[in-house]
């Protein structure tokens, strides 16, 4: 069965439909989840700045 | 265009349309196993040059991303209604071509979806046991069980439905 198994795999798939998809859309889609991944660093490092100001100027307010 | 593009793009132009097939087995359903190839390639162009070998990133990233997608509860939903409205036996086409795919798609819808991605990848794209269990994160001695059992199990399928379709009666 086993030299036979890849061809009834191949058999399996012979209804495929036309793609949705391109190499475009592949390219496309890995940039938008590069700018997504940017932005949300971006983000992430803005809101640290963020708390660390706010943590250190409320310890000074504090100590005053 | 950079070179890095370039070679992506040569890289998905070429691996596409198997990746889409690998990822169709694994699942069986089209729509879900290029949503799923997608994603996966979106994820390699992110990390294209941080990978050394890309096409088994690609193939393990896709094999993976289907069987989740398996386990998804609207998934499990979905297929208990595809299968209720189903008769149990293969209609039976009078195109022999058709009628044999959907016998042996019928026989791998039955089989638990790793025992099918371990099928798949052996037997389709050729993996060795190794490269089969570092693709699936499981033993080697699983993916030996795994084939063992599903080579068996599909063997049955196959032979089951033979006989029904030869059966006096069979629609």
């Amino acid at each position: 069965m086993h030299p036979e198994l890849s061809d009834l795999l191949r058999t399996a798939m012979r209804d495929a439909p036309p793609p949705r998809h391109d190499v475009h859309d592949a390219v496309l889609a890995g940039r938008r989840r590069r700018l997504r991944a940017r932005v949300g660093m971006v983000l992430a490092a803005v809101v640290a700045v963020a708390g660390a100001v706010f943590v250190v100027t409320a310890g000074a307010v504090a100590s005053v | 265009m950079s070179d890095r593009e370039t070679e992506f793009r040569e890289f998905v132009g070429a691996r596409m349309e198997s990746l889409r097939g690998l990822a169709y087995l694994t699942c069986g359903d089209w729509q879900v196993a290029e949503d799923a190839v997608l994603g996966v390639l979106a994820k390699l162009y992110g990390r294209w040059s941080r990978i050394d070998n890309h096409e088994a990133y690609a193939r393990t990233a896709v094999v993976r991303a289907a069987i989740d997608e398996t386990r998804r509860p609207w998934w499990r939903r979905e297929q208990s209604h595809s299968h209720a409205a189903l008769p149990d036996t293969v209609v039976t086409d009078r195109t022999p071509d058709v009628d044999e795919r959907l016998r042996v798609r019928a026989a791998l819808d039955r089989l638990p979806v790793k025992l099918r991605a371990v099928l798949v990848l052996r037997f389709l794209e050729g993996l060795s046991v190794q490269q089969t269990a570092a693709a699936l994160d499981c033993p080697e001695g699983t993916v030996k069980g795994y084939t063992s059992r599903g080579l068996d199990a599909l063997r049955h399928l196959l032979d089951e439905r033979t006989e029904d379709n030869h059966a006096p009666g069979t629609v």
